[in-house]
């Protein structure tokens, strides 16, 4: 007897778990119990309400168990947990809570025609128990899932907020790897070395767990990086925001010419202004006093005149070439020449001015003959140019003061260096000197006078030649630059170059 | 120096429950009987029926309507509950029967019983426990030995009584003392004389240490006894003329996961229950 409703028992929980086992929400576990409940006694009807007495469930279907009607009881058996089974007319009702720890959860209301036997009291109320347990859980992986949703949705909503920023966004970990990262930056990424450096900063501020700003410059772009740390869980990791700034960059750039350029200004005026003062100072003390100046000292005037209208000549013919330089209408008359007698002329052209500066020039060449399909004058420019810096830049307080000019023949080109030990050029600079208006001296002392242009115009001749011009220099030690010229006047820019 | 076995020879001069009462702990364990079936025994004994029902009636149900007959305080208040109040009516009258002229007070010791009993219910609405009544009978019969020892020999019940007291000792510390077979070996003895269910003779054995049946198919019953005991002991000293400081088995506790916060409901819950259980202190 008692083995033949233990298997009872045996079959009617398997059966359940089963149901129990495909239910995916607590609706369908509603279902699996009221099932079960049908197997273990025949009621007449069946109703399941929550813990508001709302019907959450009728069997059958049409069937109206007016629970009201119970609400003294409902509310007697809830407080006391006790399933029972009260005689209302000719049926037998049963209040059955769904009791899940010390919380009911609901109740199952069951119309019967019989009395129930223990055995039945007995599983129906464990059936109750169980199904109150897992349609609780259940219930409550919904509730989790529908917050995951909802965390995610949120998720999916920053993220599309991050990825409208202009700048670059990601997020470094303690391990140096990206853990977050916006669209901007997906598509910014290619630029060569941008991502290396910005891990660079970022290691660096999770190291200092402190702020930290740098720059990148790759192929004319620019870019601005600022580096947050984060304390994240029991780690730091670094907000990493990259800008493009290439824009920006121009704009400084151009802002920079422009106050270059109203130096220019001044600059050049004070230049133009020195010669012409003392041409007009000589010429008017010659006109005052003519019939008291002997011969010698007349001659010396004279002498200061012819100078200083050279050096105005001079700063005009620079004007004059910068500016054709800036219409892009310079142009070379290109003749084959021996390039060693040009160079050679052009140093002797200043040997008096460096004797008089006390400073020592030499020349040397490698070949007594090299031909060259150049403009001799233009070149002659260049070189004169080179040299004069060279006098002008040299230190003041140094015994022994020298400009050096080679020049070597090479395989197709040829080699000019002009070589001082003056003040030099700081390293940073090296480029910049070529550029229109740049004085590395910025100062408005003009200790060394100088329109700015010489090297702008050295370098568009020489480009002109297709061939290069760059510097070497250590500040205090001296500067050498260096001429390469192709012999054959390959360069691209030749006689024919149509002015822009 | 009494010894358990001269303690069981006397056992055997114990009242046993009588006939109608096997009868009811027996109807209420099949699983095919119905409730006029268990009706039907109890009102073979018309003062033990009128009892039931004035029980079913109590404040401590509260059921919204009187209940008149037997057959439907058994539907509504189930098998369990109703065999229970038998076995209740039961042990108070067997409590009650013999002399009383002892130290021993014999109502405070009901008292204990019934507020066990309340509280192992109690506790196990709040754990979930499902079958909540057979919580209520093994708290009810946790102290049986006691009984049976103040029947058998009240001189050694007196003599713990007063160490107990006076030293301020709990009931079991008196017996290490005194060295005397503990109350729960002896109940342990009635238990299984009566034929009652292994689940009531493992909580009348294990009841001051759950850790024997941890392994047990009853570990959650005896730990559930076990605490609502050590509670009634904190909250009404003397009552199992047991004093001192009881031992909570830190056993009992993981058995049940009983949290902290538990507790405080579980104390609150049975003062509230305590109140309505008055009609069980005075039969």
């Amino acid at each position: 007897m008692a083995n033949a409703s233990e298997n009872k028992i045996i079959t009617l929980f398997s059966g359940f778990i089963m149901e129990l086992n495909n239910a995916k929400s607590a609706d369908e576990i509603l279902d699996a119990l009221l099932r079960i409940i049908r197997k273990v006694v025949s009621f007449k009807w069946i109703t399941i309400i929550d813990e508001n007495k709302s019907v959450v469930k009728e069997h059958p279907k049409d069937f109206e168990a007016n629970v009201g009607r119970f609400n003294e009881l409902i509310e007697w058996a809830f407080s006391n947990r006790t399933h029972s089974f009260y005689p209302v007319g000719d049926e037998i009702i049963g209040f059955l809570p769904m009791i899940k720890g010390d919380q009911v959860l609901g109740m199952i209301l069951v119309g019967l025609e019989e009395e129930p036997k223990v055995e039945e009291i007995d599983a129906m109320r464990v059936f109750s128990f169980l199904s109150a347990t897992v349609a609780e859980n259940v219930r409550l992986l919904e509730e989790v899932v529908s917050k995951n949703r909802l965390i995610e949705e949120t998720m999916n909503y920053l993220h599309s907020i991050l990825d409208t920023f202009p700048e670059m966004v990601i997020v470094v970990s303690e391990e140096g790897e990206i853990v977050y990262m916006n669209r901007r930056f997906v598509e910014g990424e290619n630029v060569e070395g941008l991502r290396e450096r910005a891990l660079e900063i970022a290691s660096q501020v999770i190291e200092a767990k402190v702020r930290r700003v740098g720059e990148y410059e790759s192929d004319g772009q620019f870019f601005s990086i600022v580096a947050e740390p984060l304390k994240y869980r029991n780690t730091y990791q670094s907000v990493t925001t990259i800008m493009n700034v290439t824009s920006t960059k121009e704009l400084e750039r151009l802002k920079e010419i422009d106050r270059m350029k109203t130096e220019f200004v001044a600059n050049i005026s004070h230049e133009l202004r020195t010669p012409l003062a003392a041409i007009k100072a000589y010429a008017e003390t010659v006109l005052d006093s003519l019939e008291m100046l002997d011969q010698s000292t007349l001659k010396d005037f004279m002498d200061t005149i012819h100078k200083q209208s050279i050096q105005l000549e001079n700063l005009l013919n620079e004007l004059l070439d910068f500016s054709r330089l800036e219409q892009k209408a310079l142009k070379l008359e290109r003749e084959e020449v021996n390039i060693i007698e040009v160079v050679e002329d052009a140093v002797e052209g200043l040997r008096e001015k460096a004797e008089n500066n006390g400073i020592r020039l030499y020349f040397s060449s490698s070949d007594d003959e090299v031909r060259a399909f150049v403009d001799p004058k233009r070149i002659r420019q260049v070189l004169t140019n080179l040299i004069d810096n060279g006098i002008r830049f040299s230190k003041r307080d140094s015994e022994d003061r020298y400009v050096k000019v080679e020049v070597k023949k090479e395989e197709d080109t040829v080699l000019i260096a002009v070589k001082d030990n003056g003040v030099g050029i700081p390293k940073d600079k090296f480029d910049r000197i070529f550029d229109k208006f740049y004085r590395v001296d910025q100062s408005l002392t003009y200790e060394v006078s100088g329109t700015g242009l010489g090297l702008t115009i050295a370098k568009e001749i020489v480009e002109l030649h297709g061939g290069r011009i760059w510097v070497e220099s250590e500040e205090g030690v001296g500067s050498t630059f260096y001429i390469e010229l192709p012999l054959r006047g390959e360069g691209q820019r030749g006689n024919d170059r149509q002015a822009g | 120096m009494v010894t358990i076995d001269k303690l069981v020879e006397k056992i055997e001069e114990l009242p046993t429950p009588d006939f109608i009462v096997q009868k009811i702990m027996n109807v209420a364990s099949d699983p095919n009987a119905s409730a006029k079936e268990l009706a039907e025994v109890i009102m073979m004994d018309a003062s033990l029926s009128s009892k039931v029902l004035k029980l079913a009636n109590s404040a401590y149900y509260g059921i919204p309507r009187k209940i008149t007959v037997l057959n439907e305080a058994i539907m509504i208040l189930g098998f369990k509950t109703v065999r229970n109040l038998a076995m209740s009516v039961f042990t108070y009258s067997s409590l009650f029967s013999g002399r009383s002229d002892g130290k021993v007070d014999r109502k405070k010791l009901w008292r204990h019983f019934i507020y066990v009993a309340v509280g192992s219910e109690s506790l196990g609405e709040i754990l979930g426990y499902p079958v909540k009544e057979e919580l209520f009978i093994n708290g009810l019969l946790h102290d049986i030995g006691k009984i049976a020892l103040d029947v058998m020999s009240p001189e050694i019940v007196e003599a713990v009584y007063d160490i107990t007291r006076e030293k301020n000792l709990t009931f079991s510390k008196a017996e290490e003392l005194l060295d005397i077979p503990p109350h729960t070996l002896i109940g342990g003895k009635i238990s299984e004389k009566w034929g009652l269910p292994d689940m009531i003779t493992q909580t009348i054995e294990g009841h001051h240490n759950p850790s024997m049946f941890i392994d047990s198919l009853n570990a959650e019953v005896v730990a559930t006894v076990h605490i609502a005991d050590v509670i009634s002991n904190i909250m009404f000293p003397g009552d199992s003329l047991s004093f001192g400081k009881p031992k909570l088995s830190p056993d009992a506790l993981n058995i049940l996961s009983i949290r902290p916060g538990m507790m405080k409901r579980f104390v609150e819950k049975l003062r509230k229950k305590m109140k309505k259980a008055e009609e069980f202190l005075e039969m």
